[in-house]
């Protein structure tokens, strides 16, 4: 009876996350891959942005890919139909992982996978409940390649705000979201080009952060360097520098380095999000003199 | 010694191994030459087709790019149109045995007359040589070599990385904007791109 009493005085709040269900789109299987649509509040608040996310649950040994795919694949697209006056934002992705398939090497992302998106409503929102239609399209890749597609519709109740945040899927985003490269705030990063090297090279600014003991470099655009190539990572004082083949193909020389930086430190894994001019470093370059050994 | 050097030692020497491997046939250089066998045991050589314009177009029949490119009929037009103009068309496949895309020769000749191929040839690269000399990436890679033997174009069919057949007609054509640039002897607007697609299954 207790059980039953204490139901009775349910909060709006609790009500909304019943009406709004799982707050998901029903999830689509296709071939290797399973996709869905979560989000982050279990209802829409007018004017209040909220983020949704594409997410990928990928069979074992497949992958999806990057923004830069490296070598070979194709990112994910998503394909928004919104009721008036919503917006969506552009895919986040989550920081890359290099999947070797030599003599090449994909940037890509395996296991489960969430996209993020920050869709904004209007200031104004007349109907009791929105639908959010995704078409999805997407390449995985193992040792061959199949596309795969998903029209994805995610149910959500509207009310005023503040947006009460969904009971499961508000944590779940909120991790994906701290796991998006974050500006090297604790780091000065620059680059240097000589003639076949491009070179990161990072210093801890004030307190040394923990040591870093591997990192590796994803350009956000193709034909910056050759991606199979191996990268050298040296500790130097505090920091450290990472050295990279540039792209032979590359039709100009670029004014930066942009893209994502993994390191590996005691605390795990952090991914930053660099943009790094380029400086010409002396032509006396040890690496090129090695390099070019016999 | 400073053991610190150590890794950067065996790494350059780990990079040096992988750059021979893989080789890159940018615009301007010299295409490598070759010899390979076609679906009917004939040997093809580049050097046979001097003062020819030639297509590199490499291929693998199940990978979902090709097949936006064949099943919405855009490859065997491109190479029916340029073909007809006197070019040579071959297409190349590295697939390993074992790896997809890989065929006997009986069976490439099923496929070819399935999918209406229009190409001059097709050959074949079981080892992967050709394909590596020329830093074959994807399927399709195209590679225009102008009739002097060096390379014109190397990249993508066109502008529009996608498994989506409905994106052909709003692509810039950049395979067909460098043969025609080249079969009138001006300067490739874009001579190298990035090209997509799946991975040469070496």
């Amino acid at each position: 009876m207790g059980y039953v009493a204490s139901m009775k005085p349910a909060t709006p709040i609790l009500a909304l996350a019943i009406l709004a269900g799982n707050a998901r789109a029903a999830p689509v299987r296709d071939g290797p891959v399973q996709a869905d649509l979560i989000s982050e509040v279990a209802a829409v608040a007018p004017g209040k942005p909220f983020t949704v996310a594409f997410r990928m649950t990928l069979d074992e040994s497949w992958h999806a890919y990057w923004t830069n795919p490296g070598d070979s694949g194709l990112a994910p697209s998503l394909d928004w139909t919104l009721p008036e006056g919503f917006s969506a934002g552009d895919l986040q992705h989550p920081p890359p992982t290099a999947i070797p398939t030599p003599p090449f090497m994909t940037y890509g992302h395996e296991g489960e996978v969430l996209f993020l998106v920050t869709l904004t409503p209007p200031p104004v929102l007349e109907a009791d409940s929105v639908t959010l239609r995704a078409e999805a399209e997407w390449l995985v890749c193992r040792d061959f390649c199949l596309p795969g597609s998903a029209q994805l519709d995610l149910t959500l109740p509207a009310g005023p705000a503040p947006a009460p945040p969904h009971p499961v899927h508000a944590d779940v985003i909120r991790q994906a979201r701290e796991n998006l490269p974050r500006a090297p705030a604790d780091w000065r990063i620059h680059a240097e080009a000589s003639a076949n090297r491009y070179r990161l090279l990072a210093q801890p600014l004030g307190d040394a952060p923990e040591t870093v003991s591997s990192a590796a470099f994803f350009p956000d655009s193709p034909e910056v360097i050759l991606p199979a190539a191996p990268q050298v990572f040296q500790s130097a004082g505090n920091g450290f520098t990472l050295e990279m083949e540039p792209a032979a193909g590359g039709d100009s020389f670029p004014a930066r380095l942009s893209g994502v930086l993994i390191l590996q430190g005691p605390a795990g894994r952090q991914a930053l999000r660099v943009t790094a001019p380029f400086s010409k470093s002396a032509p006396s370059d040890i690496t090129r003199t090695e390099r070019n050994a016999p | 010694m400073n053991p610190r050097r150590l890794p950067v030692f065996a790494a350059a020497v780990f990079l040096s191994g992988w750059t021979a491997a893989f080789a890159d046939a940018p615009p301007g250089s010299p295409a490598p030459d070759f010899t390979l066998p076609d679906t009917h045991g004939q040997p093809h050589s580049l050097s046979g087709f001097e003062g020819r314009v030639v297509v590199l177009e490499w291929i693998n029949p199940d990978c979902p790019f090709v097949k936006k490119h064949y099943r919405s009929g855009n490859m065997q037009k491109l190479q029916e149109q340029f073909t007809a103009r006197g070019v040579v068309w071959l297409a190349i496949c590295s697939s390993a045995p074992g790896k997809q895309g890989h065929y006997p020769a009986a069976e490439w000749n099923t496929l070819l007359e399935e999918t209406g191929s229009r190409a001059t040839a097709l050959l074949l690269d079981p080892d992967g040589t050709v394909g590596l000399a020329y830093g074959a990436k994807t399927t399709p890679h195209l590679f225009v070599i102008q009739a002097d033997g060096r390379v014109a174009y190397n990249g993508a069919i066109d502008d529009k990385p996608s498994v989506n057949p409905d994106d052909i007609p709003g692509a810039r054509p950049h395979l067909a904007e460098a043969l025609e640039a080249v079969l009138a002897g001006e300067p490739v607007p874009v001579a190298r791109t990035t090209p997509y697609g799946c991975s040469v299954k070496y």
